[in-house]
């Protein structure tokens, strides 16, 4: 694993992986700042750019647009209170206060550092942990993979959408749409209704590229606001910089947030906007003046914005070593990593060792280009936000269809539309359509993996599952029990208040 | 997840929130519903009938589950689900209320508008080409967003397709349609030419 290290080290030492790094935050920082638009648009329609480009490049840059995206989102959650992306909602509590006391430049400052301290803590940390884990999953078979996967699955589709019905519908129509095409076990065809296009079943990448970016471009255009937000912004009157007496008071909430957001990252399906959350809440419980927070206390955007971003890292660690991509911008980073021929899973470490080092450490250098970059482009990205929908939209409209049609087939387009609009109309009912994108990539693992089990089992699986293999047992009865308490637990909790009455 | 957050108040639609839903999207939120009960159910009865023939047939002797079960329990399931989602569907529509109706078919109107325009960009770019289609497309969508002096989107309009063609295609070699119509499949390769010689 040191050599793997080592190696990985060496394939650092080019410039243009920098620049490329630079090249993602840049356009991370300036999506996310638009409030209506995603970090999560951003990286579906500049997906097909990174195949281009090699793994080393293609993949950073990718990573650059995601860690620029969570942070661009609190520009505007703190100049004008309306965040950029979901991951910065916390940050509108103290943001826009900060910056009515005239001291915005502080609480941008502030959200920078923050930011980008805990996402190179908690990088490092995924790089010390993610080889150990990998260990321990080669240990393990199909029904344990097959038993994480479904866990994991029950997971997300249960926090992801505000009801877990809907989150449980997307699922199984995403598990519906990744069996459409040839059966990878048995080689048969499946609900092609005839047509070849199907027969390689639904593409990836106009997948992605429909249930995310069209349905956010037909967003921002029902609200046709000339420019995304009306409220005017003056960076003439951001106030004095951040001094270091006033960060070093925040250190110890960064920490805190850091370990927060890195616990948080881990556990597929719950991500930034919950670690955000509850980094918020941890800081304002641990302070010595909670009263102040509400009101402009710059451990509000310390909080919360170290424990969004202290997320990224650590939701690599799924990814990669099991192949479960525990949100939508790890969805996209799975399609990544499957079109430059690196499959994640338990072997990853083993077959392509170096490589994932030398990624893993390129996330950590980003963080160091991401403080220079962001404190010099925070002026001019302050400003962009009270740019015109009409410049932005049509670009991002003709990248959609650019993507879309880097698979090479003009068909898939269509395919797109089609998606893009069931999304669009799924997303207006309140759907959260990532277990949709997750259960369609884990599809196919979920089929393969039971397949195995039941040939090992020989007969009951069930017994097999349950009795013979006990890490497998204890995934399936967490997932059991998890499910009964989304169904019971609201039932248990009225009469339990009912009682107390 | 990351999610786009709210500009203004989101129009109220799920179960779980006091105010009343929206009737409009209440009404499509129960059609969602019965379709995706409906077509689960279907699809979970007829998958037998949707499993093509051919694939290695050894392993589907060797194999103890048939190429349609998993469909088959993923289709069944979602049917299942479907059932909780009609009645809270319906439990919406019956408290829904008329309040913004208006506002929210303007909303779906402009939204409709650009399903139009990316339709037709879909459907016009293998015959008029990636540049006369994109730009065609960004003029009217600038227009619909709202710039009405010429100058003031002329020139992105021009000159952003024809910058996303060079990158794509000869720096990132993705290859976008050309046009059908020779005249002006010679300006774009004309322009290529152009830019090829200037710049690679």
């Amino acid at each position: 694993m040191f050599e793997s290290f080592l190696q990985g080290f060496e394939l650092l030492l080019r410039w243009d992986i920098y620049f490329y790094i630079s090249m993602g935050l840049v356009v991370g920082m300036f999506v996310g700042a638009m409030p209506g638009l995603t970090t999560v648009l951003a990286m579906a329609v500049l997906l097909p750019v990174s195949f281009n480009l090699e793994p080393m490049l293609g993949i950073p840059f990718l990573i650059g647009v995601y860690k620029g995206g969570i942070y661009g989102g609190s520009i505007s959650a703190i100049l004008v209170g309306i965040p950029g992306t979901g991951a910065s909602i916390a940050t509108t509590f103290d943001g826009p206060a900060l910056t009515r006391q005239g001291k915005a430049r502080k609480a941008l400052e502030m959200a920078l550092f923050s930011s980008t301290i805990a996402d190179f803590l908690s990088d490092v940390a995924t790089l010390f942990l993610i080889g150990l884990i990998a260990m321990i999953i080669l240990k393990i078979g199909p029904p344990e993979i097959f038993s994480i996967i479904i866990f994991s699955l029950i997971l997300i589709a249960s926090v992801s959408s505000e009801s877990g019905i809907r989150g449980a519908i997307a699922a199984f129509l995403g598990l519906g749409l990744g069996f459409i095409g040839t059966d990878a076990v048995t080689g048969a065809s499946r609900m092609t209704f005839g047509i070849d296009a199907l027969s390689g079943g639904i593409p990836l990448i106009p997948l992605i590229i429909g249930v995310f970016a069209l349905p956010e471009i037909l967003e921002a255009v029902e609200s046709r606001a000339r420019t995304f937000i009306s409220e005017s912004v003056d960076m003439s009157s951001a106030g004095e910089r951040l001094r270091w007496y006033e960060f070093r008071r925040s250190i110890r909430t960064i920490l805190r947030s850091t370990a927060i957001g890195t616990g948080i990252g881990m556990v597929p399906g719950v991500g930034q906007v919950v670690a955000a959350f509850v980094g918020y809440s941890a800081a304002k419980r641990a302070s010595k003046t909670p009263e102040n927070f509400g009101k402009g206390e710059l451990d509000g955007i310390a909080g919360p914005e170290a424990a969004n971003n202290a997320v990224n890292g650590p939701t690599l660690v799924p990814l990669l070593t099991l192949g479960i991509p525990g949100d939508n911008v790890t969805a996209i980073l799975l399609g990544a990593f499957v079109a430059h021929g690196i499959r994640p899973g338990p072997q990853i470490f083993s077959e392509q060792g170096a490589l994932i080092y030398a990624l893993l450490l390129a996330i950590i250098i980003a963080n160091v280009l991401f403080i220079f970059l962001g404190y010099v482009l925070l002026k001019p990205f302050a400003k962009a936000i009270q740019l015109k929908k009409a410049y932005l939209i049509p670009v991002i409209l003709a990248l959609s269809f650019v993507g879309t049609l880097s698979t090479g087939t003009t068909s898939d387009l269509a395919v797109m539309v089609v998606i893009g609009l069931c999304a669009y109309i799924l997303r207006k009912l309140r759907f959260d359509l990532a277990p949709l994108v997750i259960a369609f990539v884990l599809a196919e693992p979920i089929e393969y993996t039971l397949s195995q089990s039941m040939l090992y089992a020989r007969g009951d699986i069930f017994e097999y599952l349950f009795v013979q293999r006990p890490i497998a047992s204890v995934f399936l009865t967490a997932g059991i029990l998890w499910i009964a308490w989304m169904i019971f637990g609201p039932w248990i909790r009225g009469r339990l208040r009912q009682q107390r009455a | 997840m990351e999610q786009a957050p709210p500009t203004k108040p989101p129009l109220v639609m799920a179960g779980g929130d006091d105010a009343a839903p929206n009737r409009l999207l209440a009404q499509v939120d129960l059609a969602v519903a019965v379709l995706l009960a409906c077509a689960g159910l279907l699809f979970a009865i007829f998958m037998p009938a949707l499993i093509g023939a051919g694939g290695i047939e050894t392993a589907q002797d060797f194999m103890t589950i048939s190429p349609a079960f998993f469909p088959r329990l993923a289709m069944g399931l979602l049917a299942l689900t479907c059932v909780p989602y009609v009645l809270q569907a319906i439990r919406n529509l019956a408290r829904s209320s008329k309040r913004d109706i208006g506002a929210q078919l303007i909303e779906l109107r402009r939204a409709g508008f650009m399903v139009v325009i990316a339709v037709g960009y879909a459907g016009t770019m293998s015959w008029l080409g990636f540049l006369l289609a994109t730009m065609l497309v960004s003029a009217v969508a600038s227009y619909f967003l709202g710039l009405r002096r010429p100058l003031a989107f002329v020139p992105g309009v021009i000159l952003v397709p024809i910058v996303v063609r060079f990158v794509f295609e000869r720096m990132l070699y993705i290859a976008l349609p050309r046009s059908e119509i020779e005249f002006v499949a010679g300006i774009e390769d004309a322009a290529m030419r152009f830019l090829v010689d200037i710049l690679l």
